[in-house]
């Protein structure tokens, strides 16, 4: 007996002593306790499935999770950035021949809704005939008058359609719900997929189960092929709602997957009834728009005027033809539960053949025959009126009378659907398998030609403890699916029958993305000068429990400099700064740079600008690379969650520590991953006017404060630089300060250095996309050029009574915030601008 | 075709913005509609500053629409619609009281029984400015007794509605919904059209919102003042026998000589006289002056 068998021994026996659920279809197991075929080919594949591996392979998942970012934001909530997605570490396993099967049917459906909407804005043939019932168009919210007439780019409406599947008591599969205006969850399941690849890579192998991959690609060569571009290069974006969506992470994912510019409402402008991009080198042409917006939010101008998150006059471009829209706008009157009870007539009428597939048996309207509610689920008639559904088992029988001549009152408000009992998925729950409530979400993608590619896998959901709901709202989970097989007999994925059409060689830069990248290496910087410069004093205040005055005097002036006592909680720990200068023990000092580390409520601390530093990130993580994403978030969860404001000061010490090797490490990840394009450009200027204006700053402290003189202070200051090693390694002795001016002031090779980041900037602000900078770029220069010139330490160089070194570090302060607010002015100053409506009577 | 009545119609808007604007988008239905009883014989409309771009066309609902972009920073966007119309008035109604039931109107417009037309039964539909509850529909009922003829009820909650409601343009605004105007019994004739399209919609009949204009008479020995009248809204109510019959609550009347049609819809929603999205400006202030001028010479060709 090899381990692998009798591991699959093991699971089978274990199957049999669980319970089964009567009236349920079971997932795993046949009626006589015997694992279902494609779970004995896991059992036998899938490696140690007792409790201890499934423990750890939970908490693997759920850690890959928390470090990815996985989150679905859940409205009502005060978590920002939502909850982490729940996944569960056994997948929904389905053979390939019942999946080939079902995806006939599922193909069907596809083709049936989109020769609906396109009959529904087109010649309303069904609509007319009453095939399709006007109670179920014009009433609904989603029914879109401005597309009346509309022939969309490619003909087709519906190029993504996600289909929610159930089993029947009896394992027939029931479409119970369908998603047609803007689907989520494909996103996640490509994510399920990576996580649960690595937790089963052998069985995932071995089951041959099908690659998803693939499929996204061939959705984005028929978008494309279908996009009205004259050239051969049109230009793809991902439209979000931005990171507050509930699925703003599936958003990021799939841009990011698909190598696709993810912008927003306020990226995009519309000219002469065509849509362009706002990027930092101007208006670039857009001609395919995979939208994640619904419709009530995607024009302003004709759709919903109270939104701002949409693009005005985005209708009036796609009714002209210039622009692929996907989906069509006007699908949600798809969604409507009441559909469900005249699609299979419908489909019969536009497909000439009965769906193979049943959908839930749905009754409306709820006049027409006696409803027993004991096996039905009360649901809106139609998806623009929404409320929770209502199963009539769990009602006593006065809210059973009452739902009944509500029902019978407003017979086309509410449709009584069946009660499918979900089937029974095995799950792992703290390594103990459990039967949880089963749904699959099929996506299906067009294939540009009027048929559909139903992707190999899917979203399942499972239904939290024993309740019947499985939305991502309200709690739930979900699973990886995979098709597998014996055998490697799977068709590979057809290749595409599209000429290909190339996207457009240098990525766009929208302004708001370069806006935030540019905040993103500000906050990054001033991050990492926050964690140097509080090092460098509680390293200090470790060794010495008390410090000399002068270095104390110079240590207290900086910090309160960069705002560190300006927080709340010194307020409330009742230190003012006054107090703290006249503290003798030390202490105060102590505490209130604590106190700051972890704290993101208030100006200028350490945990403020880390929290910063991931809200910006967060704005623009289809833009860096994934490793860069979690180290930095990473970050942002062990120092906001970690050290205590009364925290010892060695464990401070050590979240310090921790947190400069992430900075570092997000640092070297900027330059070692980041392509050299102007969102880099931006990010690198704002690390360099962050790192001039410290620099600048603490060099002026010193100087201004009389302690030049002082080595304990020198030394200190070159550590907050994090140049004291090179400074040993040259001068082999304490440090004075003209030989400390050289090295942090004028040396260009010390990437610390003042005149390291002017030299920087001046190249990169030359390099600016239609830069038009004149007036700073020769600011930069006269600062550059004095800091070049031999005769600078002796020479007055600017008239006046100080020295030259001070006005010299002066200026680069005030050559800072110029060139700051010169980038703002010429790249974003118009990102902030909402559209507002205005109505005349 | 002697009586018919030929008007000018000048109607002007104006927005003051605090800052200047960088872009703004535009929509305007102030094309009067040609129909049946009203030819539409001149029509201009005059944006200034230029628009970088302009263009129309026909609405789902067969109203002109007119569409412009401005792309140069503005602070004052003036936009005014010129008309001359001549009209009729519509037909003479048949059947008044013998005419059918509201209930058997009603019926024919239930899903199931496509015996209506479809855009009649588009317009007894739910729309987003009209809020149907319990009240609204009690208070229409009160003009339905049980097998009163449609257009006998029709009228009656015509009269009603003028005689319980106060015109008072501080009282609502552009967004008030149905139950507040008839909780608050007061409003102007955009209230009014809506009040009285959720009582038929209440009771299952079909109606519609009409946006236009009144010619409205100066006081006596005053002389006519140009910009003193105001864009007009009243209803029209689907008659299986009539076709589709106008009302006007405002005034309790029906339309005639007097009223211009520029368009309809479900609601004010669908046809606002001139809409926009704006980026930058920060606050504006609107000036609106409609003059409806009756005009000499010969009134049809």
């Amino acid at each position: 007996m090899t381990a692998g068998t009798r591991r699959a021994a093991d699971f089978a026996a274990l199957a049999r002593s669980l319970p089964t659920a009567p009236g349920h279809f079971d997932e795993w197991r046949e009626p006589d306790g015997t694992l279902r075929r494609p779970w004995r080919l896991f059992a036998e594949h899938a490696g140690d499935l007792g409790p201890d591996a499934l423990l750890h392979a939970e908490r693997r998942v759920a850690r890959q999770i928390a470090e990815n970012g996985v989150t679905y934001t859940v409205y009502g909530g005060d978590l920002i950035g939502g909850r982490p997605w729940g996944l569960d570490v056994l997948p929904t396993l389905v053979e390939g021949a019942e999946w080939d099967a079902l995806s006939i049917g599922l193909r069907q459906y596809g083709r049936a809704l989109d020769a609906i909407a396109r009959d529904l804005y087109g010649d309303r043939r069904l609509l007319e005939s009453g095939a399709l019932p006007s109670d179920l168009v014009f009433p609904h919210a989603g029914f879109l008058r401005a597309c009346q007439g509309v022939r969309p780019p490619g003909g087709v409406f519906l190029h993504t359609l996600a289909l929610d599947l159930a089993r029947d008591g009896d394992g027939t599969w029931r479409v119970v719900g369908v998603r047609a205006q803007a689907p989520s969850g494909l996103g996640y399941a490509l994510e399920n997929r990576a996580t649960i690849a690595r937790v089963f890579p052998e069985a995932m192998r071995d089951l041959h189960a099908r690659p998803l991959m693939p499929f996204c690609d061939a959705l984005q060569e028929a978008l494309l092929a279908m996009a009205p571009c004259e050239t051969n290069a049109p230009q793809l974006v991902l439209l979000t709602p931005g990171r507050f969506s509930e699925t703003y992470f599936e958003h990021v994912y799939l841009a990011r997957q698909l190598g696709v510019p993810l912008v927003e409402g306020g990226d995009l402008t519309v000219r002469h009834d065509r849509v362009f991009l706002k990027t930092v080198s101007g208006l670039q042409p857009v001609h395919a728009i995979w939208r994640r917006l619904d419709d009530d939010y995607s024009d302003p101008l004709e759709l919903k005027a109270e939104s701002t998150l949409g693009v005005p006059g985005l209708v009036q471009a796609w009714r002209a033809g210039h622009v692929l829209v996907a989906n069509a706008f006007g699908l949600s009157v798809l969604e409507s539960p009441a559909l469900l009870s005249v699609l299979p007539d419908l489909a019969v009428r536009v497909l000439g053949e009965p769906l193979t597939i049943p959908v839930a048996p749905t009754i409306w309207p709820t006049d027409r025959q006696a409803i027993a509610l004991d096996h039905m689920v009360i649901k809106p008639a139609l998806s623009s009126e929404p409320h929770d559904p209502i199963f009539g088992h769990t009602l006593g029988s006065d809210a059973q009378r009452a739902w009944a001549a509500r029902m019978s009152a407003e017979p086309s408000r509410y449709v009584a659907q069946q009660y499918i009992p979900l089937s029974q998925a095995p799950v792992s729950h703290g390594g103990a398998i459990e039967s949880r409530g089963l749904i699959v979400r099929a996506f299906l993608l067009t294939d540009g030609r009027g048929d559909y590619h139903v992707l190999p896998g899917g979203l399942s959901r499972i239904t939290g403890g024993d309740r019947a709901n499985v939305s991502g709202q309200r709690g739930g989970g979900s699973k990886d699916t995979w098709i597998v097989s014996a055998g490697p007999t799977d068709p590979p994925p057809e290749p595409s029958p599209w000429p290909r059409r190339q996207t457009l060689g240098e990525r766009a830069t929208p302004s708001r993305v370069a806006e935030h990248l540019f905040w993103l290496g500000r906050y990054a910087e001033r991050s990492e000068n926050m964690a140097r410069l509080l090092r460098a004093v509680l390293t200090r205040v470790a060794d010495a429990g008390v410090l000399p005055s002068r270095l104390r005097h110079a240590v207290v002036r900086t910090c309160r400099g960069q705002g560190l006592f300006e927080t709340t909680a010194v307020r409330a720990a009742t230190i003012t700064p006054r107090e703290m200068d006249e503290d003798e023990s030390g202490t105060g000092l102590e505490r209130a740079l604590v106190a700051g580390i972890s704290d993101h409520h208030t100006r200028q601390s350490l945990g403020y600008n880390v929290a910063q530093l991931d809200r910006v990130a967060g704005s623009v993580r289809d833009r860096l690379s994934s490793d860069n994403w979690r180290v930095l978030h990473r970050l942002f969860q062990q120092l906001t969650g970690d050290v205590p404001t009364d925290a010892p000061i060695d464990e401070a010490l050590e979240a310090l520590d921790q947190a400069i090797l992430s900075l570092v490490a997000i640092g070297g990840l900027e330059m070692a991953h980041m392509t050299r394009d102007d969102g880099w450009r931006f990010l690198s200027l704002g690390r360099h006017i962050e790192r001039l204006a410290f620099v600048a700053t603490t060099l002026d402290d010193v100087s201004t404060g009389g302690a030049t003189e002082d080595p304990s202070v020198l030394e200190w200051l070159l550590d907050l630089s994090d140049s004291l090693i090179t400074y040993r390694a040259r001068h082999a002795r304490r440090p004075e300060w003209t030989t400390v001016m050289d090295l942090l002031l004028f040396d260009e090779r010390n990437p610390r250095s003042v005149m390291f980041q002017v030299g920087k900037m001046a190249k990169h602000v030359r390099l600016l996309p239609d830069a038009n900078l004149m007036a700073v770029l020769e600011e930069i220069d006269v600062i550059h050029a004095a800091g070049h010139q031999r005769d600078t330490r002796q020479r007055d160089l600017f008239g006046g009574g100080m020295s030259n070194r001070d006005q010299l570090s002066q200026g680069c302060q005030r050559l800072a915030a110029r060139v700051s607010d010169a980038l703002t002015h010429r790249y974003f100053s118009h990102v902030y601008e909402l559209p507002r409506a205005t109505v005349t009577a | 075709m002697t009586t018919d009545a030929r008007y000018r119609v000048d109607h002007h808007t104006e927005y003051v913005y605090a800052a200047t604007t960088s872009t703004s988008q535009h929509l305007a239905y102030l094309t009067p509609r040609a129909l049946p009883y009203q030819q539409l014989l001149w029509h201009e409309l005059t944006i200034e500053p230029a628009p970088a771009d302009r263009s129309s066309r026909v609405d789902y609902f067969g109203n002109a629409v007119e569409s412009f972009t401005m792309l140069t920073p503005y602070k004052t966007l003036s936009a005014v619609s010129r008309s001359v119309v001549s009209v009729s008035g519509p037909a003479p109604l048949l059947d008044t009281s013998a005419g059918p039931s509201w209930e058997s109107v009603r019926d024919q417009l239930r899903s199931g029984s496509p015996v209506a037309p479809l855009d009649a039964i588009e317009f007894s539909a739910r729309s987003p400015y009209v809020d149907i509850g319990p009240e609204v529909e009690a208070f229409g009922r009160a003009a339905f007794p049980p097998g009163r003829s449609l257009l006998d009820g029709a009228l009656e909650l015509t009269h009603r509605i003028h005689r319980a409601f106060t015109f008072d343009p501080t009282a609502t605004s552009v967004a008030t919904p149905v139950s507040r105007v008839l909780a608050g019994q007061r409003g102007v004739c955009q209230d009014f059209a809506h009040v009285q399209l959720a009582c038929f919609r209440a009771l299952g009949l079909s109606a519609r919102y009409v946006s236009g204009y009144l010619m409205t008479d100066p006081p006596p020995g005053q002389p006519r003042l140009i910009g003193a009248d105001a864009s007009h809204a009243w209803v029209s109510v689907w008659c299986p026998v009539n076709g589709w019959v106008d009302l006007d609550p405002t005034n309790d009347v029906r339309p005639g000589l007097r009223h211009i049609t520029l368009a309809w819809g479900r609601d004010y929603d669908d046809i606002t006289p001139l809409r926009g999205v704006v980026l930058g400006g920060g606050s504006h202030v609107l000036h609106v002056g409609v003059s409806v001028v009756p005009e000499m010479g010969e009134a049809s060709s």
